[in-house]
C-alpha cells in the first residue's frame, strides 16, 4: 500500500496550521514576558511588528529567546538566528518572521519547508544589514542606550 | 528568567553555551554593560549572541540596579560592582580564568577587576571606558548628572510624556528611579581613581577600543601608555555608542581577540549604517547644577 500523496494545497494547509501553533506558543510567551494585561489589550497577529506594535523593550526580547531556547531547544537554532543581526535588525522584525523560522527550523516542519516553491524564510537567512548608528531608544528599542558613565 | 544570588544581590544573568559545544580551549566571557540607560541586552545582542555562535561560552548579566536585576538601596559603588562580579563567577561555578568585555562604566569595572583579580581574567576588552588617573569619581558622578540634566529638560519630558513610546519610557523611568532612588551617585563620586603603579601591574592582554569622536577619547591614550601592552583601537567615525554604530567591526574585532590574536587585527571598514536619528537632547545632555541630586 502506498502512501497518499500530499498535494501543494494540503502541505499549505499543514504549514498554516503549524504556524498557528507557533503563533500561539509565541503569544503566549510575550504575555508571560512584556505582562500579560499589555498583550491582553492588543491582538497579535503575524504581522505584529516588534517594535510599531509591540513596543517591546530589548531585555524583553532577550527573555523571549530565552522561551524560546528552553521551549524549542536544539531544534531551533534563535540564538543563531540572533547572532546574525544587530538589535536594529531584530526589532524590526514582525512576530510572523520569528514564527516561520521556528516553524523552519523544527523538525516537525521540515518536510513543510523544503517543498518547492514553499517560502524560504528570508528572516532565517542569516543576512542581516550593517550596523547603524540610531540610537537604541530612537530606534524604538532600548539596547546600548547608556550614557556615559 | 535566569536569577542568581551573588553577594546577597539578586542578579538575572542569561548564558549562552558555546556552538557545537564546550571544549578544552573555549573562552569563557563575560559581559558587563553601562550604567544608568542600559541593562544586558545591550551587549548580549550586539556581540553575546554573536560571540557564542563563534564558540564562546557568553555569560550576560544585569548591573545591580539595572534591567531585571535586584534594585537595592545602596550598593553602587565601584567596589560593590566588583563585590557582585565576584560573585557571581562563584555562584556560577565559572572554572578558569575569564575574558571580560566591558562597555562604559562596564569597562571601568572591568579593568578594576582585573587588578584586583588577574588570576580569575584572561583578558580584558574595555570599550568606551571612562579612564582617569585624577577626578575618575567626579567624572563618573557628572556622567549620570548630565543624564538627569538631560531628562529634566521641558523639552525631553515633552517627548517622554508624548512620543517617546513604551520602551524608551520604561527604560528612561527605570534610569531615573535608578538614580533618584538609590545612592548611585553618592557611590559613583567615591570611585577610587586608578593608579599609574597598579596599572602597571596589569599583565593579562588588554584591547581598549575608544570612539574618535567620543567625549572621552582624549583618554585613550593615556590608559594604552599605563596599561603594559595594551592593543588600542581607535575608531575615529565613531561616538560612545561605537559599540551600536559600528557593531559588525566590533563583532569582527572580538571574534579575532578571542580565537585568533594571532593574525593580524581585522582593519576596520566603514559599514554604511544609517545616519543617527538620536534626539539632540539625548546627545547633549548637559549638566545643570541645581539638576543635581545631591543639591536637591
Amino acid at each position: 500500500m502506498s502512501e497518499p500523496r500530499m498535494t501543494g494545497a494540503s502541505l499549505d494547509a499543514q504549514r498554516a496550521e503549524i504556524e498557528a501553533e507557533v503563533l500561539a506558543a509565541v503569544t503566549t510567551m510575550l504575555g508571560e514576558v512584556i505582562g500579560e494585561g499589555y498583550v491582553a489589550g492588543m491582538r497579535i497577529t503575524m504581522d505584529s511588528s516588534f517594535n510599531q506594535e509591540l513596543e517591546i523593550e530589548s531585555i524583553e526580547l532577550v527573555l523571549l529567546a530565552e522561551r524560546i531556547r528552553d521551549r524549542y531547544g536544539d531544534r531551533v537554532d534563535f540564538v543563531g538566528f540572533l547572532a546574525n543581526r544587530t538589535i536594529d535588525d531584530l526589532i524590526e522584525l514582525s512576530v510572523g518572521d520569528l514564527v516561520r523560522f521556528i516553524v523552519d527550523c523544527s523538525s516537525r516542519a521540515a518536510p513543510v519547508a523544503s517543498v518547492p516553491g514553499q517560502r524560504a524564510d528570508s528572516a532565517a537567512s542569516g543576512a542581516g544589514s550593517a550596523a547603524n548608528g540610531a540610537d537604541p531608544a530612537a530606534a524604538g528599542g532600548d539596547g546600548e542606550g547608556d550614557r556615559r558613565g | 528568567m535566569a536569577e542568581v544570588t551573588a553577594n546577597g544581590v539578586r542578579l538575572h544573568v542569561q548564558r549562552l553555551p558555546p556552538a557545537g559545544g564546550f571544549g578544552p580551549g573555549t573562552p569563557t566571557v563575560v559581559l558587563i554593560h553601562g550604567m544608568a540607560i542600559d541593562n544586558l541586552s545591550s551587549l548580549y545582542f550586539a556581540l553575546g549572541t554573536h560571540l557564542a555562535g563563534a564558540g564562546a561560552d557568553v555569560i550576560s548579566y544585569d548591573l545591580r540596579g539595572h534591567g531585571r536585576s535586584e534594585r537595592t538601596a545602596a550598593g553602587y559603588t565601584l567596589s560593590d560592582t566588583l563585590a557582585d562580579l565576584g560573585g557571581l563567577l562563584s555562584t556560577l561555578a565559572v572554572n578558569g580564568s575569564v575574558h571580560l568585555i566591558g562597555n562604559s562604566y562596564g569597562a571601568t569595572a572591568a579593568l578594576a577587576f582585573g587588578i584586583d583579580k588577574p588570576a580569575a581574567v584572561a583578558s580584558l576588552t574595555l570599550i568606551e571606558p571612562p579612564f582617569q588617573i585624577e577626578g575618575l569619581g567626579a567624572e563618573m558622578a557628572r556622567s549620570l548628572s548630565d543624564v538627569v540634566a538631560g531628562l529634566s529638560d521641558e523639552e525631553v519630558r515633552e517627548f517622554l510624556r508624548n512620543d517617546a513610546g513604551r520602551a524608551i519610557s520604561r527604560l528612561v523611568a527605570k534610569a531615573e528611579s535608578l538614580i533618584s532612588e538609590t545612592t548611585v551617585v553618592r557611590d559613583m563620586l567615591a570611585t577610587p581613581p586608578f593608579t599609574p603603579a597598579r596599572l602597571r601591574t596589569l599583565r593579562m592582554p588588554v584591547l581598549a577600543l575608544y570612539g574618535g569622536k567620543s567625549e572621552i577619547a582624549h583618554q585613550a591614550h593615556g590608559l594604552a601608555e599605563l596599561v603594559p601592552g595594551c592593543e588600542l583601537v581607535v575608531l575615529k567615525e565613531h561616538t560612545h555608542m561605537v559599540v551600536r554604530e559600528a557593531t559588525w567591526h566590533v563583532r569582527e574585532l572580538l571574534t579575532w581577540w578571542l580565537f585568533d590574536r594571532e593574525s593580524p587585527r581585522p582593519s576596520y571598514s566603514r559599514a554604511p549604517f544609517q545616519p543617527s536619528d538620536l534626539p539632540v537632547w539625548f546627545s547633549r545632555m548637559k549638566m545643570s547644577p541645581d539638576l543635581l541630586p545631591w543639591n536637591r
